[in-house]
């Protein structure tokens, strides 16, 4: 068969221009693969629940110092609040928007007091209730304590309620009362630092990375651009490569 | 000013209410409709018994888990209980955030099923009673299903699915106290 005069050189620059776009997207189309396949499975590989501990990615997105910090102690258990996030002996808790009123603690577990709630976690750190039915009529806690027998009080207002073991039942306490109340503690530097690494370690989850990644927005406000025009090339990289293989299926039948 | 036949204009005043109602609706979608120790007091009256705690054992979450598809958030639950009937309050995530319901279980049947309190942005028509009442009556078959199917709503799929879960829960949690008890 006889090609059309310029033919053969519309092929070659076809072929360059395939090689030239192909190169260039590879290193986009190999992150957007990876990245895309990922998470796919991401309730499966949990990426939702680890978190990335890399300073300079951190820093990278920014991410600050806590603005706010307390810490508590019961029981030789150290309770603190970095702003939202909970820890307890330096690990990550809960999230929490209340702020941290006190802590008290006994064998079975830790008991920590915000304005409107009350959150029992065992000592490793285990959900075990969440008491939103406080004693009394005032319905603010103002702050949390034990007495000498372990038992847990509350103050919400200017009534003090003391609670059975189970913390099912309280009982209004009026005389005399020998309650030891929780105050804020200061912590060594070094306890304190291990902290902060462990509140900045929670902000980025490999998922956030992830999807970062794969929209392009980890490289900055021009980085989803960059990831169409990948997605754009993988268009053309289909389409040139379809034509080219057509073209050669024709010669090939003739 | 620019001037509509009036058969237009009554339909675009029809969309323009519509549009605006549409636009409503997920304001009012949140909210606090009940607390819980009103519900307990509405379904016991009063003189109900106080409290009961049902700790969550292994074995216990491993059912909870074929129900909810993940493990109840926390290791224990408090309930309420006269004979054969007993109230729960319990909490599951809809989309992203929790939607709270108090059930009343009767001789292993739903009597009762309120939304206390719902937090989503969208889907609170889980709340009235014509998605509600389907649940009374109902029982929890050997698979832990209910025992007849729930008519779901458009738009509230997660809800739907959350309200019947935890009415599969509220059942299968009773059966535990009251064989228990």
């Amino acid at each position: 068969m006889n090609n059309p005069p310029g033919f053969k050189i519309k092929q070659n620059r076809l072929v360059t221009w395939h090689r030239r776009a192909g190169l260039t997207a590879a290193l986009f189309i190999l992150i957007l693969a990876i990245t895309g396949l990922l998470l796919n499975h991401t309730s499966s590989l949990e990426l939702g629940k680890h978190n990335v501990d890399s300073r300079l990615l951190q820093a990278w997105y920014g991410i600050e110092l806590p603005d706010r910090s307390r810490h508590f102690k019961a029981d030789y258990h150290a309770i603190s609040q970095l702003d939202e996030q909970l820890f307890i002996n330096g690990k990550p808790l809960l999230k929490q928007q209340q702020q941290l009123l006190g802590v008290a603690a006994n064998k079975l577990f830790v008991a920590l007091a915000f304005e409107q709630e009350l959150l029992l976690v065992t000592l490793e750190g285990e959900l075990i209730e969440r008491i939103t039915k406080l004693p009394g009529p005032e319905n603010s806690i103002t702050t949390i304590g034990q007495d000498n027998n372990n038992q847990l009080a509350l103050q919400l207002g200017n009534k003090i309620f003391i609670s059975d073991q189970e913390l099912l039942n309280w009982q209004e306490l009026t005389g005399e009362q020998n309650i030891k109340w929780s105050q804020p503690i200061k912590v060594e530097t070094d306890f304190e630092n291990q902290t902060i690494a462990a509140y900045q370690n929670q902000a980025l989850s490999y998922e956030r990375l992830l999807l970062d990644l794969h929209s392009g927005r980890l490289f900055g406000s021009w980085g989803p651009y960059l990831m169409d025009m990948a997605a754009m090339a993988m268009i053309l990289l289909a389409l040139s490569g379809l034509w080219r293989w057509c073209q050669g299926l024709k010669r090939f039948n003739t | 000013m620019f001037l509509l036949p009036s058969p237009l204009k009554s339909s675009g005043a029809t969309l323009l209410a519509l549009v605006l109602a549409l636009c409503a609706t997920p304001a009012t979608a949140r909210g606090v409709y009940q607390q819980p120790t009103e519900f307990i007091n509405e379904v016991f009256g009063q003189q109900q018994n106080s409290a009961k705690l049902l700790w969550l054992s292994q074995q216990l979450q491993t059912s909870i888990k074929q129900i909810l598809g993940h493990n109840y958030p926390t290791l224990r639950l408090r309930y309420w209980q006269r004979e054969q009937t007993s109230a729960w309050i319990l909490e599951e995530i809809g989309k992203e955030k929790p939607i709270t319901l108090g059930v009343l279980i009767n001789a292993g049947k739903i009597e009762r099923l309120s939304v206390l309190e719902f937090r989503e942005s969208r889907g609170s028509e889980i709340r009235y009673p014509f998605f509600t009442k389907q649940f009374y009556g109902r029982s929890l078959n050997q698979n832990l299903k209910l025992d007849e199917k729930i008519d779901g709503i458009s738009g509230a799929t997660l809800s739907v699915r959350a309200a019947k879960k935890l009415a599969r829960l509220a059942l299968y949690l009773h059966q535990q106290v009251t064989t228990k008890s």
